[in-house]
């Protein structure tokens, strides 16, 4: 277990929390989205996190029970929260009583979450710079 | 070789094996915060020296791969086992960004001892002569 | 007469060493009949006690007893500066052996 290792968990801390805004950020894009490709309006996304653990090809050796890697993203699934109806019979997808679907995302949320990411991102960003000033530091081992 | 090492100096190296452990154990803690569900790590090799060295319990073993170890445990990691938020996580990001400040003092200081203690090493070899 | 130049030499310095005071106050030249080999014998043992007092606390601080860091370096510093010292100290007293040596009578 050494310094770059910890180094390579706090890089996928960020990987994960970065993927989380850009998900945040496709999903205020598409506020307005009503057709996909599939059918329909478009659904909010969401990335689902998992602790990441050691496999046999990457164990590190020195502690025991200690077998953490970092966070990965499980999946990223689709919220499945009915659309919203909205009174609008100008709107070209408008169906015969004059309603469009709406995407059903509440902007409020999506602000949160990306305050949150935002929050995560700094904290791994942190502890990446700690880490490397301690391995800057275990370099000057010897040196007078 | 020909000269010993001495105890202390044993007992450094094995706290900074235990401080880069604890370093890698905040960092995954810290980058597992949104995960749901998630329990942290907890360490204390602190407390495993203290019983070594202070209380005397248990004989510290230096091993030739310099874990620190009593009998037959190396570095103690357990989990938090407690309940945390409502989606299970119980991360508690202040706290960790604490023990991770305190790490690198303990690091530092480590570090600090040890260099000392081998340019003091170096100057009885060279028995003053530069 | 104030030579200054004097102060500087070997022998000046030896004979100050005699007259310092070692760690507990009592000054060396106190006791009575002390060769330089016990002079120095007296600094080697009170750099290694500093030496074993710098490992103790430093061993304390790493087993998370609460020493404060500021205490931790300067017992090493002490104890690297007391053997800096003890070896200086034996190498002008070899030096102002040979100085008496050299002396034409």
């Amino acid at each position: 277990m050494s310094l770059l290792s910890a180094m390579d968990i706090s890089t996928r801390g960020l990987s994960c929390e970065r993927l989380r805004m850009e998900l945040v950020a496709q999903n205020i894009a598409n506020v307005d989205t009503t057709k996909t490709n599939g059918e329909g309006p478009y659904k909010r996304k969401v990335a689902v996190f998992k602790e990441a653990l050691q496999t046999e090809l990457n164990v590190n050796k020195n502690t025991d029970n200690f077998n953490g890697n970092g966070v990965e993203v499980f999946k990223i699934v689709e919220d499945n929260a009915d659309p919203i109806m909205v009174y609008d019979p100008e709107h070209p997808d408008a169906n015969q009583e004059g309603f469009v679907l709406k995407p059903n995302i509440n902007l409020a949320n999506e602000i949160i979450d990306s305050i949150t990411a935002s929050r995560a991102y700094g904290a791994n960003v942190t502890v990446l710079n700690a880490t490397k000033a301690l391995a800057l530091k275990a370099l000057t081992i010897g040196r007078g | 070789m020909g000269f010993k090492i001495d105890h202390t100096f044993q007992v450094l190296e094995a706290s900074l094996n235990g401080s880069t452990a604890r370093q890698n154990i905040i960092a995954h803690n810290i980058s597992n915060v949104n995960t749901p569900g998630f329990k942290q790590f907890l360490v204390n090799f602190e407390d495993q020296l203290n019983d070594s060295l202070i209380n005397t319990k248990l004989p510290l073993k230096i091993t030739s791969s310099k874990h620190i170890s009593n009998g037959d445990n190396d570095l103690k990691v357990t989990r938090d086992t407690s309940p945390g938020r409502a989606d299970g996580n119980n991360v508690n990001l202040e706290t960790e960004m604490t023990a991770m400040v305190k790490n690198d003092i303990y690091f530092n200081a480590a570090l600090n001892q040890i260099n000392k203690k081998i340019a003091i090493k170096k100057y009885a070899i060279s028995d003053g002569r530069g | 007469m104030n030579i200054s130049a004097l102060n500087n030499s070997p022998l000046y310095f030896a004979n100050k060493v005699t007259e310092s005071k070692v760690e507990n106050g009592s000054s060396l030249s106190d006791r009575e009949g002390l060769s330089f080999s016990q002079i120095i014998n007296q600094k080697i043992e009170d750099a290694n006690s500093l030496q074993k007092g710098a490992d103790k606390i430093t061993e304390e601080f790493l087993a998370g007893e609460p020493v404060e860091i500021h205490q931790m370096l300067i017992a090493m510093e002490k104890a690297d500066l007391a053997l800096r010292e003890t070896v200086e100290i034996r190498n002008k007293i070899i030096d102002a052996y040979k100085e008496i040596e050299r002396m034409q009578i």
